[in-house]
């Protein structure tokens, strides 16, 4: 087979005026005429820095390509050296010769133009079509890509479509030009599992069609099985491991592969602490900081989670949810417009046990997140009832709830967004303290923080740190001794590992499994990952479109799923 | 965030340009008494001593004592005239014009030197552009931070807050302002015109008080709506309507006109800081926290715009002098015995050919506001440096 892109020895580093970072560290690769390649790793391992490279997308004045060869195949069989290459040839290489489909469909497309136009441009910039060709071109690059509306989609705007369908217009639109070489850089994470699924089925028939070679970027291993040729493991800027996929998966080599093959929960097997990379790392300090020695019998079956579950289930719910409606409104333009109303989640009902971790999964505009921020009151619900322990907490004014703050406290997903950064950490984890004058003096709130860090496996040191100083996981970690401070008794986690990378999500989720016994915290995790709610959840809780689709325990949503649509689910999820 | 503090060194060389003349115009504020003044900084003659620069009357005392001797010992001042000094022999006198006088800059109308007026005028200058500032920045701080957070939701207050805050706006406002009857009890202007200002704040924090008879109040539409009506009516106009009303000028009258200038800008860019940050997750966190609105407001959103808010200050307090000058050029500023760098210039209308006039006071006014530029660019590059850098990474 003919090679189409060599790289051999590329490094890559930043400068940004005091140091020197460098991101990818002498990798070497090739890509063969219509293979998918699919590189993966964890987020800051320079795997979209090294594609970014191959585009010659990253500012020149600030960073250093070195390579010894970085080779590229062209159309016409010409042999391009990508580094050497003049700047007004870059266009021809971008688009023509190499496509590029980013994570972000939502803010990838201009959403004053319409869909069809911004696809024809590509095409009437490089000279391929002519204005009166161009829409039957178009329209039949959307069918290809599985947009079968296609009339309508050319006419629309970015707005007016879903998530899954501007993904499609942005595979249309690499793919608008022939390229020989696509890269995808996460294309489906932002995605529904469901639309995931439908997204990475589309690229690999495509490829496959048109003969085209893909570079496939993913943080997870699970969803490259299906789909890739070769797998190359990214770590901290290198290839750790480069091999067929069947090769990677059966028998890999390098631990840290060994590690993010099981550091994911499984879906048919519930487990008592998840494996995480320092179990196949030997890093030391790790260990120490998560004493999370796999025990011999990992595996929780069926007949002990109910058992455990029907003790917990015995005792008076801690929080009662009855007819539930919450819905936002949206004004018009001019006050004599009518205002639109959304219900977001509709006569919802359900209770909550105490020790209990009950799973919200659904689709992203389910209504999950909005039940969540309904519950502790940072959204007011339009009608029905939310009990705590017999108090009525749905229309109590907002200064008399606050009292109750403390008893019902939220995780949020974006560990980078959900701490101030001009505040230190111990100063996070002490505000709550002082805002409901928890224990008797400053001395022993501070020791108190110490405590907190010291549980979330967080060092000592870390009180006088900003939040820009520490990782994501460790900054969730912050965020939960934060809700913790309080001594709540409920805890909602929203999507609160789902920003992090596979290793990261293992030790969040291991740590929240044992804060859960030690706090003795009723939680309600709300998540679109089924194999997490497998691991962490206790019962599950489906929702669609606002309604309740199904509650169960995990072994009986999970094993017999009685609705369609929780079956739709389970199959999406990539094994 | 970056952290790195900002140190001279680290500076480019035009900021450091910059940030040398600002220390040059504020050594002239200071210390203008001892550079400029038509008695010595310091004299002792047998039993007299002192400081005249500092406390003249000991040293009139002597001199009419024992006239046309000089003391044994005193220390001149550099510049032997004091901004009001009036030298008879020399009236509109060009630089270097007279062998023996020594008007480096030459002298204005009213026989005055005019660099000492410079020197006299940078008090002025600073004291207006920096004063009025700080006013409108806390007027402007508290009333955009309170606009931005409550937009869109509105606040939960009593009804007689409301009636409270009107009664202030209005009947205050007018009787503090122009109501003759009021001033005669205050008789001061300048104290009229802080009372309205605190009175106003007092009366805007009354309203996030809930009380027995409650309803929603849209702060944001109040705000944002005086906000308006102020920025309608050009500045100039509305200066021009109070000072003919409350009388001559001083300094801390024309300060608090200037801020009066000034709030509506800062509380615009204020409300829409806040409306940015208020949009971040670590504030819900905090809400969800049970932290209350004060303290979300103080400890979570300002400490995240105080950039935005010095880049503010340093454009606003290149405005407010800018304002001032024009203001005395107008001759609506201070009263012509009080030296400003607008009156100097004003002169020179009358008197075209005394370029001196128009050049040393114009080149002042001129490049402090632009050392006021620089500073607030740089403040402002060094914010968006920091964003792109973490951008990369």
């Amino acid at each position: 087979m003919d090679t189409l892109l060599d790289i051999n020895n590329l490094s890559v580093s930043f400068n940004n005026g005091q140091s020197n970072v460098t991101a990818v560290k002498s990798i070497s690769f090739q890509i063969y005429k219509g293979e998918i390649v699919c590189l993966v790793g964890e987020s800051g391992s320079g795997k979209s820095v090294a594609a970014n490279s191959v585009m010659r997308l990253l500012d020149e004045s600030k960073t250093m390509v070195i390579a010894e060869r970085m080779s590229f195949m062209s159309k016409s069989g010409e042999c391009l050296d990508i580094l050497q290459l003049p700047k007004d040839k870059l266009p021809g290489l971008r688009g023509q010769e190499i496509g590029m489909i980013f994570q972000e469909p939502m803010t990838s497309l201009n959403p004053v133009i319409k869909c069809g136009d911004q696809v024809a441009e590509g095409l009437l910039i490089h000279g391929l079509e002519s204005t009166h060709s161009v829409k039957d071109k178009v329209l039949e690059l959307f069918k290809e890509v599985g947009l079968d509306d296609s009339k309508r989609i050319f006419d629309s705007y970015p707005h007016q479509l879903s998530g899954g369908q501007k993904q499609r217009i942005m595979i249309a639109m690499a793919m608008a030009c022939n390229p020989s070489l696509l890269i995808a850089d996460e294309p489906t994470t932002a995605l529904d599992v469901t639309v995931q699924k439908k997204i990475l089925e589309a690229l690999k028939e495509l490829c496959r069609n048109k003969g085209m070679a893909m570079l496939f970027i993913s943080h997870d291993l699970n969803i490259v099985k299906q789909l890739a040729d070769k797998i190359l493991v990214m770590f901290k800027g290198e290839i750790v491991e480069q091999g067929s996929t069947l090769e990677v998966f059966n028998h890999p080599k390098h631990p840290y592969t060994k590690g993010l093959l099981s550091c994911r929960p499984p879906l048919k097997t519930k487990l008592r602490i998840l494996p995480t990379l320092s179990d196949f790392i030997g890093n030391t300090e790790a260990k120490k900081l998560i004493s999370n020695r796999l025990p011999d019998n990992n595996i929780i079956t069926r007949q002990e989670h109910e058992s455990a579950f029907k003790s917990l289930s015995s005792v008076e719910p801690i929080l009662k949810i009855k007819h539930v409606t919450t819905s936002f409104t949206q004004a018009g333009m001019f006050f004599w417009n009518k205002k639109k109303v959304f219900k977001a989640i509709q006569d919802i009902s359900f209770v909550l046990y105490p020790g209990e971790v009950l799973g919200l999964v659904g689709e992203s505009g389910s209504g999950k997140s909005t039940l969540g921020r309904t519950i502790c009151r940072l959204l007011d619900s339009e009608s029905g009832s939310v009990t705590y322990r017999n108090i009525e907490l749905a229309n109590m004014p907002e200064n008399e709830f606050r009292v109750f703050r403390k008893n019902i406290q939220i995780i949020f997903q974006d560990p980078y967004a959900s701490l101030n950064p001009s505040m230190k950490a111990g100063d996070a984890i002490l505000e709550p303290m002082i805002v409901h004058k928890l224990c008797a003096n400053k001395q022993e709130r501070i020791e108190k923080v110490y405590s907190l860090l010291e549980s979330v496996g967080l060092p000592a040191e870390s009180f006088h740190k900003y939040p820009h100083e520490f990782s994501g996981g460790q900054r969730q970690r912050i965020s939960i001794a934060r809700a913790l401070s309080l001594n709540p008794e409920i805890l909602i986690c929203d999507e609160s590992v789902s920003a992090l990378d596979v290793n990261v999500q293992a030790q969040v989720l291991n740590l929240l499994n044992e804060l859960r016994s030690k706090f003795n915290l009723s939680m309600i995790f709300i998540t679109h990952d089924l194999s997490v709610v497998r691991f962490i959840c206790d019962r599950v809780m489906v929702m669609k479109n606002g309604r309740l689709e199904e509650i169960g325990t995990v072994e009986q949503v999970m094993d017999n799923p009685a609705s369609d649509y929780t079956r739709l689910l389970l199959e999406s999820v990539p094994e | 965030m970056n952290k790195q503090a900002i140190t001279f060194k680290s500076m480019p060389f035009n900021m450091k340009v910059a940030v040398g003349f600002i220390s040059l115009v504020l050594l002239f504020a200071i210390a203008g008494r001892f550079i400029a003044n038509d008695v010595p900084i310091y004299y002792s003659h047998k039993d007299w001593k002192g400081f005249p620069a500092m406390n003249k009357t000991s040293f009139l005392a002597f001199k009419q004592k024992n006239e046309d001797v000089e003391p044994d010992f005193q220390i001149l001042p550099l510049i032997p005239y004091s901004a009001t000094s009036i030298d008879y022999k020399h009236s509109l006198s060009k630089p270097g014009q007279d062998v023996g006088s020594r008007h480096l800059l030459g002298t204005d109308t009213f026989n005055r030197d005019v660099l000492a007026g410079i020197i006299y005028g940078s008090r002025t200058a600073l004291l207006i552009g920096i004063l009025s500032n700080i006013l409108a920045v806390i007027f402007g701080l508290f009333l955009g931070s309170l606009s931005g957070y409550y937009s869109s939701v509105g606040v939960v207050t009593g009804r007689q807050n409301f009636i409270f805050l009107l009664m202030i706006e209005i009947l205050l406002g007018y009787g503090l302002l122009y109501n003759p009857y009021v001033s005669v009890y205050i008789y001061n202007t300048q104290v009229r015109l802080l009372l309205f200002f605190i009175l106003t704040i007092l009366s805007v924090y009354m309203l996030l008080r809930p009380q027995r008879k409650n309803f929603r109040l849209d702060i944001d539409l109040l705000i944002t709506k005086s906000v308006e009506i102020f920025q309608s009516v050009p500045g100039l106009l509305l200066l021009l309507g109070i000072s003919a009303v409350t009388g001559t000028m001083d300094v801390v009258k024309l300060t608090l006109l200037v801020s009066l200038l000034r709030w509506p800008g800062i509380t615009r860019l204020v409300r829409g800081e806040v409306i940015k940050v208020r949009q971040s997750q670590f504030i819900e966190s905090a809400k969800s926290l049970g932290v209350t609105d004060w303290r979300v407001i103080a400890k979570h959103i300002l400490p995240n715009i105080t950039r935005q808010i010095i880049v503010a200050f340093a454009f606003g307090v290149a405005s407010s002098i800018l304002l001032e000058a024009s203001l005395s050029f107008l001759g609506l500023g201070l009263p012509p015995d009080q030296v400003t760098w607008g009156m100097l210039l004003s002169q020179s209308r009358t008197n075209p050919a005394a370029w001196w006039l128009a050049i040393f006071p114009g080149l002042m006014i001129s490049l402090l506001i632009l050392a006021c530029y620089t500073v607030g660019n740089y403040l402002n590059n060094r914010t968006g440096e920091t964003s792109s850098k973490e951008e990369i990474i």
